[in-house]
């Protein structure tokens, strides 16, 4: 879909396989910064334009401050949370899996701000998960939430 | 809703009651009419005045049952307008009559008049929320139908479930009656399918009454009773839908058990030797599919993570180690304190496998995997023992003695309870945790007394405590993060789960019977004689176990509660598992 055509070309599409606009051509660093900003809705939508799109939006680093954003108290440094919760499976599991369904409604998300138990909760939630997924695990299902 | 129907009726087939009900239509109707309802048009006649009232109930009752069952075949044969044929509604009394006679109208011969189930196999009918059902009353015992029938009828002696329930069921005729075709001498040609039409309310509420009075004559060995009580429960059991028939087919069957002695236990709710890998494999579901577990290993490991709280080297003994699954979280919660994660060592306590495979050690490899992951420190002991009184302090001492003391917190899931099973062991495991002078004694257990000397008490409080149970289970199956259809595995593997509980203390006795729950006041009364005091849980728990619940969908009807510094978890009203917290009591 994103080919490396001239401005003109992208402007006079005939053919539409996009959407009314054009998907605009950004550099990465671009993309990134403007998605960094993004709200998880975006974030969901974002991940749905194309490949290239997909692989940053679904970037840890990006879902990473989406999680920060919204927690009130860290309680640990955060380079210590970082590789935990790498480790077990990465910031965009984590909130889709456990944060994200304490949320009753869908436009609530962006403007929640999450407890110190919460945190704690969705973490721990997020370790049973890893523990159980592993091999020779009791349940080798995958926990569910997969994919956004 | 409070029925009295004369016992004059017993059972009779619609058109009967209703001939001997009908007033004199042809008789004139102006005397005595009601003035009030006079005013509204319609006519009755104020003798006539609280039967009419009973038929509307039971208009009310069968239209409204007609409404809802979609199951049953014979319903949908039925139909209750077959014909358009106008009744003068002011005339209340003969309307209703004749209403009545419609719907009492005997369902027409099924079309295929096949033999009723194999009354082993269990009951597979669905009555759901409709309380039309077809049955098969010989879901246990393989009685003659028409004995069956009868005693059902005529409501022999035994039990006033039977004598009552069918007089109400064949009074004026809102229903026919368990034996269907009484007047007729020759048995339809399904003798085993009859067609009930019974309020489930009132079908439910004998039903408990017929547990119980099974209770009581299995008490007073009074073992003809029970036999006859225990088919009862069957066909009124089947009359109910969703949890309460499951929790009614388990405890008779339990009852049976009892009742019939059938010597050593088969099959996967009593069969001890199918008992350890069966069992790990429903305590799992069981811990998917609803909170209580997980409850009590968050609230448990908070209060761990507190009592840790400073420590560099921590030694957690687990009784009962099983799966595993209360550690990672605890793990991860120590990755990230501040200050960084202690050393961890991990005793793990479990039975001697059947087959000889060292679950013990598997589960250690897991842990220690999932420590190694989040750069945890961790060591792993498996202890196998047979029962808990066989471990003694040396065995959970630390060998590699460098540095710092360890700091030991021991955990006890529902464990302790089988203790009880045996004189003298729960004395000696208290001795041996004093021994070892944890920091913390984090404990929990059902919250319940099934551990009564008197049998029927001990059924009652159980029955209480596991329909409770089992509405939990039906009231949130599903939840947002584990999506699943109702009647999926993982709830039939919770009940199933539950179901082994509720044979062991029904049908068990002496030192088989282990799940002696006791609740959380004889728990304290023990603890504290043996030389603990409570340690209160804090609110960083009581946060935890309500955030856990806002994730679980079905946290409706799900309740924490702090008492005297414990936390228990129940459903609506009914606590159901408590987590405490000991310590030895500063000499």
């Amino acid at each position: 879909m994103k080919r490396a055509v001239s401005p003109d070309t992208a402007s006079k599409k005939i053919k539409t396989e996009e959407p009314a606009s054009p998907v605009p051509n950004l550099t990465e660093d671009l993309l990134y910064e403007v998605l960094r900003r993004a709200d998880e809705r975006t974030l969901g939508s974002a991940a749905c334009v194309s490949s290239r799109w997909r692989r940053l939006a679904q970037d840890e680093r990006i879902w990473e401050s989406v999680c920060l954003r919204h927690w009130a108290a860290l309680g640990c440094a955060p380079g210590q949370l970082r590789s935990v919760v790498l480790a077990l499976g990465g910031f965009r599991k984590l909130y889709i899996s456990y944060l994200a369904p304490t949320v009753p409604s869908r436009s609530g998300a962006s403007r929640r701000r999450w407890s110190r138990d919460e945190l704690q909760m969705s973490l721990s939630m997020l370790s049973v998960g890893f523990f159980s997924g592993m091999m020779g695990g009791p349940k080798g299902k995958l926990p569910p939430g997969q994919g956004i | 809703m409070k029925r009295e129907y004369p016992d004059s009726v017993t059972a009779s087939s619609g058109e009967a009651a209703a001939k001997g009900k009908l007033p004199a239509s042809a008789q004139s109707q102006e005397e005595d009419v009601d003035e009030l309802l006079a005013a509204l048009g319609y006519k009755v006649r104020s003798s006539d005045m609280a039967d009419v009232a009973q038929k509307l109930e039971q208009l009310e009752m069968a239209m409204g049952m007609g409404a809802s069952a979609s199951t049953a075949q014979v319903t949908d044969d039925m139909g209750f307008f077959p014909e358009t044929v106008h009744y003068n509604p002011s005339d209340l009394s003969t309307w209703l009559d004749s209403m009545l006679t419609e719907l009492n109208t005997p369902p027409p011969p099924l079309p295929t008049p096949s033999r009723p189930p194999p009354p082993s196999s269990a009951p597979s009918f669905d009555p759901a929320e409709s309380s039309t059902v077809t049955f098969d009353p010989n879901s246990i015992s393989q009685t003659d139908p028409s004995r069956e029938r009868k005693r059902m009828r005529t409501g022999s002696g035994s039990g006033s479930c039977s004598s009552s329930s069918s007089s109400s069921l064949g009074r004026g005729g809102a229903a026919t009656t368990i034996g269907s075709e009484p007047v007729n001498p020759a048995p339809v040609t399904a003798p085993g399918l009859q067609v009930v039409v019974v309020d489930p309310q009132e079908a439910g509420v004998r039903l408990v009454h017929a547990l119980m009075a099974c209770a009581e004559a299995v008490q007073q060995d009074n073992l003809k009773a029970a036999d006859v009580l225990i088919k009862q429960i069957s066909v009124l059991a089947s009359s109910q839908g969703g949890a309460m028939r499951k929790v009614a087919t388990y405890f008779s069957e339990a009852l049976a058990r009892r009742i019939y002695r059938l010597g050593p236990p088969v099959g996967p709710i009593s069969d001890p030797s199918t008992f350890d890998s069966f069992a790990d494999l429903l305590h799992m579901h069981f811990y998917e599919t609803c909170p209580y577990l997980k409850f009590a290993h968050f609230t448990a490991n908070q209060a761990i993570l507190e009592a840790f709280a400073g420590c560099k080297r921590v030694h957690v003994v687990d009784f009962g180690i099983k799966q595993g699954m209360q550690w990672p979280a605890l793990i991860q919660a120590l990755a990230l304190r501040p200050g960084g994660p202690p050393s961890f060592r991990l005793t793990g306590v479990g039975p001697p496998q059947p087959d000889n495979s060292d679950a013990l050690q598997q589960v250690g490899l897991k842990l220690a995997q999932f420590a190694h992951t989040i750069r945890v420190d961790f060591k792993y002991h498996g202890l196998v023992a047979n029962s808990l009184a066989d471990i003694e302090p040396y065995m959970l001492e630390d060998e590699s003695r460098d540095g710092e003391p360890e700091a030991v917190v021991i955990n006890s899931v529902c464990e302790l309870h089988s203790l009880l099973a045996q004189p003298g062991e729960l004395d000696r495991v208290l001795d041996t945790v004093q021994k070892v002078k944890p920091k913390l004694f984090t404990v929990v257990e059902q919250e319940a007394n099934h551990n009564s000397g008197l049998f029927l008490d001990r059924f009652t409080e159980a029955l209480h405590y596991y329909s409770t149970m089992f509405d939990s289970l039906e009231g949130s199956n599903s939840s947002p993060t584990e999506p699943q259809d109702p009647g999926q595995p993982d709830q039939v593997m919770s009940e199933l789960y539950l179901g082994r509980q509720i044979f062991n203390i029904v049908a068990c006795e002496g030192s088989d019977r282990t799940e002696r729950h006791e609740n959380l006041v004889q728990w304290r009364g023990r603890f504290n004689l043996a030389g603990f005091e409570p340690v209160h849980l804090g609110s960083n728990a009581f946060k935890q176990a309500s955030t856990l619940l806002a994730l679980f969908a079905g946290g409706d009807g799900y309740r924490i509660e702090e008492k005297d510094g414990c936390l228990t978890l129940g459903w609506h009203t009914r606590s159901l598992i408590a987590t405490s917290a000991w310590r030895v009591m500063a000499a």
